[in-house]
């Protein structure tokens, strides 16, 4: 195997790449849940680093539906008989142009198993593809008190089939419009710890349900993540992330841990749940999943 | 070596897209059968936009849970007569998330003011609205909310 040039393994670079494996957590947490209601992830997984040109990658998720919090934020278990389990695949492509631009696209595959009084359903297809957008300003690592700070920007496409085009709500996959977003990433390093604040703000656009015309107020989300990365290059993070838009709010936790297979290849994993304590959610259900992922990478 | 790279790209993805043709809608669950009886208290009465009518809800299963419910609308005036001669439309509807339904609500006009919706498929935790729109002999609206664990 060809090994990287050495100006792409000093310590900057291997700092650098572990603030990117934590951002590489941060999207599990938000995308898996309740594809007819949660938009797709704002941070596509397969970020490249600097000294990569190309990646293309796998991801597959499974989520545990365990509870819902009320309208009026209390929080309540899922009751006995009832259950939901929520998975996705995904395909992840990304590139570079030039230094400071990346794009990435993620294909998703979703689908529900859901019990519940009276029916059992399982269904699922193409969910909405997203397409993402990373302008890095100042890049982490660079300067010991300036951070990294990118802007970025994306949509949702309404690829994925709603609850009203189902036969069964097991068979949502997508919101039914469009939602772009704008946000902002901080990172920095201080020796091999990193911290990485990011924030979102998104907006799904209305949509048409019979005679009914449905809009939606701005979502604003924000995930804090900060880890440490050793000195193979495994990197272990944990992170929070808040949403909150209109009468919804929900805070999830989790912990990832990504490790490289050579220089070509980079595993990861993710455990995350949603927080059930009254008053930390709104109008949303809760539940627990694990992430995994695969990328292979061109330089 | 580039045009290589794309065309395994394009293959990835053009696998995913034959995938996802595969993909189904999930089967439709079966409608409940009608009760012989609904509960004497209403789950919850509304007024209708217009004030012109009160809608009782009462459901089967009481309370609704979460999925397959039936739902009886008795509808009255402001002296407390059934109002007779309408048709009446029910939309179940998630207003924080802006989704309905897969099930359309079957409406059968029992007489007597008294409408039976079913089913009533409410399939997600949360709260729910119950739209309804009346025509004929009067023409409004209404909306009940209730939550399901």
């Amino acid at each position: 195997m060809t090994r990287l040039p050495q100006r792409s393994r000093s310590p900057e670079r291997l700092l650098a790449a572990a603030v990117i494996a934590a951002a590489m957590a941060l999207a599990p947490s938000a995308a898996h849940a309740q594809a007819c209601c949660v938009g797709t992830g704002l941070v596509t997984p397969a970020r490249l680093r600097m000294f990569e040109d190309y990646a293309v990658g796998m991801q597959t998720s499974v989520r545990n539906v365990m509870g819902s919090f009320a309208s009026s934020g209390n929080y309540v278990a899922s009751p006995s008989g009832n259950n939901e389990v929520d998975l996705e695949q995904d395909l992840l492509a990304a590139t570079r142009f030039g230094r400071h631009v990346q794009v990435a696209l993620k294909v998703p595959f979703v689908e529900t198993s859901r019990n519940d009084t009276g029916s059992s359903a399982f269904g699922g297809g193409l969910g909405d593809v997203a397409a993402n957008l990373r302008y890095d300003i100042t890049f982490s690592g660079d300067d010991p008190w300036v951070p990294g700070i990118a802007i970025l920007t994306g949509a949702s496409v309404p690829t994925g089939r709603t609850v009203e085009e189902s036969r069964d709500p097991a068979g949502a996959t997508g919101l039914g419009s469009y939602e772009p977003n704008l946000g902002v990433a901080l990172e920095q390093v201080r020796g091999r710890m990193f911290l990485s604040l990011t924030g979102f703000v998104s907006k799904q656009t209305a949509r048409s349900v019979g005679s009914q015309e449905v809009s939606f107020g701005p979502r604003v989300t924000g995930v804090l993540a900060g880890g440490y990365a050793f000195a193979n290059e495994v990197t272990v993070g944990a992170f929070v992330t808040a949403m909150r838009r209109s009468d919804e709010k929900l805070v999830t936790a989790g912990a990832a841990v990504a490790v490289p297979l050579g220089d070509y290849w980079r595993a990861q994993g993710t455990l995350s749940g949603d927080l059930p304590f009254s008053g930390w959610g709104l109008n949303r259900s809760t539940g627990a999943g694990i992430t995994a992922s695969l990328l292979r990478v061109w330089l | 070596m580039q045009a290589r790279r794309a065309a395994i790209a394009v293959g990835i993805v053009g696998l995913f897209a034959i995938a996802s043709g595969s993909g189904c809608g999930g089967s439709p669950p079966a409608i409940p059968p009608v009760p012989a009886s609904f509960p004497v208290q209403a789950l919850t009465t509304v007024g209708s936009t217009s004030g012109a009518l009160q809608v009782a809800l009462r459901s089967v299963p009481d309370p609704p849970v979460r999925g397959q419910n039936v739902g009886q609308l008795t509808l009255t005036d402001g002296s407390g007569q059934p109002v007779d001669g309408v048709t009446v439309e029910i939309l179940p509807w998630m207003p924080s998330h802006g989704h309905g339904t897969s099930e359309a609500v079957g409406v059968t006009d029992q007489g007597g003011g008294v409408f039976i919706a079913n089913p009533l498929y409410l399939f997600m935790a949360g709260e729910w609205q119950i739209q309804m729109k009346f025509q004929g002999a009067i023409d409004d609206t209404a909306t009940a909310t209730v939550e399901i664990p």
